[in-house]
């Protein structure tokens, strides 16, 4: 589903600053848009309010703008949680898990399981998200012992599990090894056609191997909105509150070089 | 200041080994990442080197004190471990109260100028009196830290430390730590985040199953990065393509 | 005739309800029963064996203080005969009588809830409790309740660890302890409290509806066990009143 907004802004209560301000722009369905910034940019509000959770559980909070989701327009925003077709995964995994079940198997098909989904279709769907993202030696753990990128792991198929048109991913990459940051990658990547993804982050590096849409904030202000393109370009500008450093040294390299190893990357990454 | 440990075993249940056969050794002004897999025993192993869990087998030495026959509140005074859940350890109404927790305890005796110098370090000096569940996330990471930095001990050892930080509080430790190690502190850290304390680091550990797979000096490392894959680590994606990019030139 | 979770709510409640009433020779010849229950029969099975190990652990405690409350009563209360002369102490009959029927009260009616407690997946008690017509609100409630008193005494151990691992001698003597425990204490409820709000927001987040809506009706089935439990032990309970 497609996702705009219109002038977006919101405050925790009527008294405070706007913690996301004037927030403009629009992703086609299927697309996957980085929302990138530093703590306390607005990242993490920016998503409750696509989810809806933000209307349903700061009632002190004030919003204006809009925000559209597929055909429904919402004024100023999603008044309630808008399970299954936008999941949310908030940034503290552990305030996630239910505790309704004790097994890791149980956890992921408790959205299901809300749903209604036919039980012999919803264990199908538990192995396959579990296998997805690589935690089926984990099926028959507690929860609560896992550590922390396990745990990670275990809210992703647990969302990816119910297939949500809208998936939204607060810092997924946080406490991920190498190997599960390759996975989220490979599993954002191939997503892509079905499902409109909206993640948070502080870091480049996920966002430049999958996103096509790049939104900045900075104190709740849109600093940026735009295509790969675009964004790259322009990532000097970003210096001081996105760690850029590291990525200007590299593209214009990667953009000049002409041996075909490194233009098939280049391509492969869409610098070019 | 020195950790020592060998050949130490921990198991939560028997039959389920989360470390086997651990040996290892830090000496002052070290600097030792520990790496590895979500689920490795890296956390298990923080939580054994203050004495919070015991060895069920070897032995671990904190400045050749046992920590198997040491209380945790002694160890306290010579090894400063966050966890990595702020929430876990957390426990005071103001921010400041919480870092003092630490060095008053200890009875330094310029525990009032440590919490000074440990919110100053972290740029925690505006939100001294708040509430830390005021905090955002980061900041509370940022608290944790500070809190073992105020107890003023020879080792800190941190969990994770900049997992969920943005750029501006990633500065901030980076500068902290960078000062820290001039004052003659050790550092013992697990992490996934190579990129940013690799330049610190003087070693690295590769943990794999519980066991140390791989220990290196922090240079040999970016040499040997290849190896490292089957252990579930790789180096940063940008140090990764320029050093491709060197290659490439120098053909 | 089925028996699940219903059955088992109102057997433990019947049970809870009649420790008032019943003199402390009766309740106390319930404790077996709740023991062998808790051992043979499959719908109170404990969910693991480390529960089984604290249910067991927590009926030691619970008779220990049992013996405590009938001893000091026996000791202050200073009525009836004295039954015993223990060098400068005199024990009295009417004492132990009072200690003896607050201890089994006691005694009947915690382990009759730990018993409910012990074999019931927090899931479960969800789908019965939205089954009998609870509102998702206050299922969501008692959910969240539920959750924060199972987490609690971790937390607090948690909390103790980092006190310790910053220099506070909590493991010292019981003072220390206690004084620690207290400072804690207000904390720790305002920690979790904010936690519960988040949390309640994120059962929402995963879609919970108060009750698996319709994979599992399967549920409501025993009802009429359930009804049967109730209405005999009211039924035993009031004949043994007109008896009395």
């Amino acid at each position: 589903m497609e996702i705009t907004l219109d002038r977006f802004s919101f405050h925790y209560a009527p008294s405070q600053q706007d913690v996301v301000s004037g927030i403009t722009m629009g992703i086609p369905k299927g697309s996957c848009c980085a929302v990138l910034g530093p703590t306390g940019a607005g990242k993490t509000t920016l998503l409750l309010a696509i989810s809806g959770a933000l209307a349903a559980h700061y009632s002190s909070g004030v919003g204006e703008g809009e925000i559209a989701i597929g055909p429904k327009v919402f004024r100023p925003m999603p008044d309630k949680i808008l399970f299954p077709e936008v999941g949310l995964a908030l940034q503290e995994s552990h305030l996630m898990i239910s505790g309704l079940h004790e097994t890791v198997r149980g956890e992921v098909g408790f959205s299901l399981e809300n749903i209604g989904t036919d039980t012999k279709v919803k264990e199908e769907k538990i192995v396959l998200a579990m296998e997805n993202v690589g935690i089926l030696h984990l099926a028959e753990r507690n929860p609560f012992m896992l550590s922390g990128g396990e745990l990670q792991r275990v809210v992703l198929a647990a969302l990816l599990a119910v297939q949500p048109a809208v998936l939204l991913l607060d810092e997924p990459s946080n406490s991920l090894d190498a190997e599960a940051t390759a996975m989220l990658v490979r599993i954002l990547r191939g997503l892509h056609k079905n499902t409109t993804v909206v993640f948070s982050d502080h870091q480049l590096d996920l966002a430049i191997l999958v996103a096509d849409r790049f939104l900045v904030l900075q104190d709740g202000e849109m600093v940026f909105f735009g295509e790969k393109k675009p964004f790259l370009k322009n990532l000097e500008q970003f210096k001081g509150f996105l760690p850029v450093d590291q990525w200007s040294k590299v593209i214009p390299q990667l953009s000049r070089k002409h041996a075909p190893h490194i233009r098939l990357l280049s391509r492969l990454l869409e610098i070019r | 200041m020195s950790i020592s440990a060998k050949g130490v075993d921990f198991s939560y249940q028997t039959g389920s080994p989360v470390l086997q056969d651990f040996t290892m050794d830090l000496r002052r002004g070290e600097c030792i990442l520990m790496v590895g897999r979500n689920g490795a025993g890296k956390s298990t192993f923080l939580k054994l080197l203050n004495g919070i869990l015991k060895p069920t087998k070897g032995e671990i030495y904190i400045n050749g004190r046992n920590t198997a026959t040491t209380p945790t509140s002694e160890l306290a005074g010579h090894v400063a471990v966050t966890f990595q859940n702020p929430g876990d350890q957390i426990f005071s109404p103001t921010v400041r109260k919480e870092i003092l927790f630490g060095p008053r305890n200890l009875r330094r005796e310029n525990a009032e100028e440590l919490t000074d110098r440990a919110l100053t370090l972290l740029g925690l000096v505006s939100k001294a009196s708040r509430h830390p569940y005021d905090l955002l996330p980061a900041e509370r990471k940022l608290l944790t830290i500070a809190s073992a930095v105020a107890m003023d001990t020879p080792l800190l050892a941190f969990d994770e430390p900049t997992g969920g930080l943005s750029q501006y509080e990633r500065e901030i430790i980076s500068n902290g730590l960078r000062q820290l190690k001039t004052d003659g502190r050790s550092f013992f850290i697990v992490t996934h985040d190579l990129d940013f304390f690799l330049p610190l680091a003087t070693q690295v550990l590769v943990l794999s199953s519980g066991r140390v797979a791989y220990s290196a000096p922090a240079a040999e490392l970016v040499r040997n990065a290849h190896l490292l894959r089957k252990y579930g680590v790789t180096l940063p994606l940008t140090t990764r393509l320029l050093r491709l990019l060197e290659i490439d030139s120098k053909s | 005739m089925r028996f699940g979770t219903a059955s088992k709510f109102s057997f433990s409640f019947a049970l809870a309800l009649l420790a008032f009433f019943l003199p402390w020779q009766v309740s106390l010849s319930f404790m077996p029963v709740i023991v062998l229950l808790e051992i043979f029969l499959s719908p109170f099975r404990p969910l693991s064996a480390g529960a089984h190990k604290k249910f067991l652990q927590f009926i030691g405690y619970l008779t220990f203080l049992g013996v405590l409350i009938v001893g000091m009563n026996g000791l202050l209360l200073k009525s009836g005969e004295v039954v015993l002369r223990l060098l400068w102490f005199n024990i009295y009959d009417g004492g132990i009588e009072f200690g003896l029927n607050v201890a089994s009260r006691l005694l009947l009616l915690s382990s009759a809830i730990l018993l409910f407690f012990v074999s019931t997946p927090i899931k479960m008690l969800a789908d019965f409790l939205g089954h009998i017509g609870l509102s998702k609100k206050i299922v969501t409630i008692i959910l969240l309740a539920t959750f924060y008193l199972d987490q609690l005494p971790q937390r607090i151990t948690q909390v103790f660890w980092a006190q310790e691992a910053r220099g506070a001698p909590v493991r010292s003597n019981i003072l220390q302890r206690l004084k620690s425990f207290f400072s804690i204490l207000a904390p720790l409820t305002l920690s979790s409290l904010v936690e519960s709000v988040d949390r309640g927001m994120a059962l929402q987040l995963r879609g919970f509806q108060g009750y698996a809506s319709l994979s599992q009706p399967r549920d409501l089935q025993d009802l009429k066990t359930a009804f049967l439990i109730v209405f005999s032990s009211l039924l035993a309970l009031l004949s043994y009143l007109i008896w009395k």
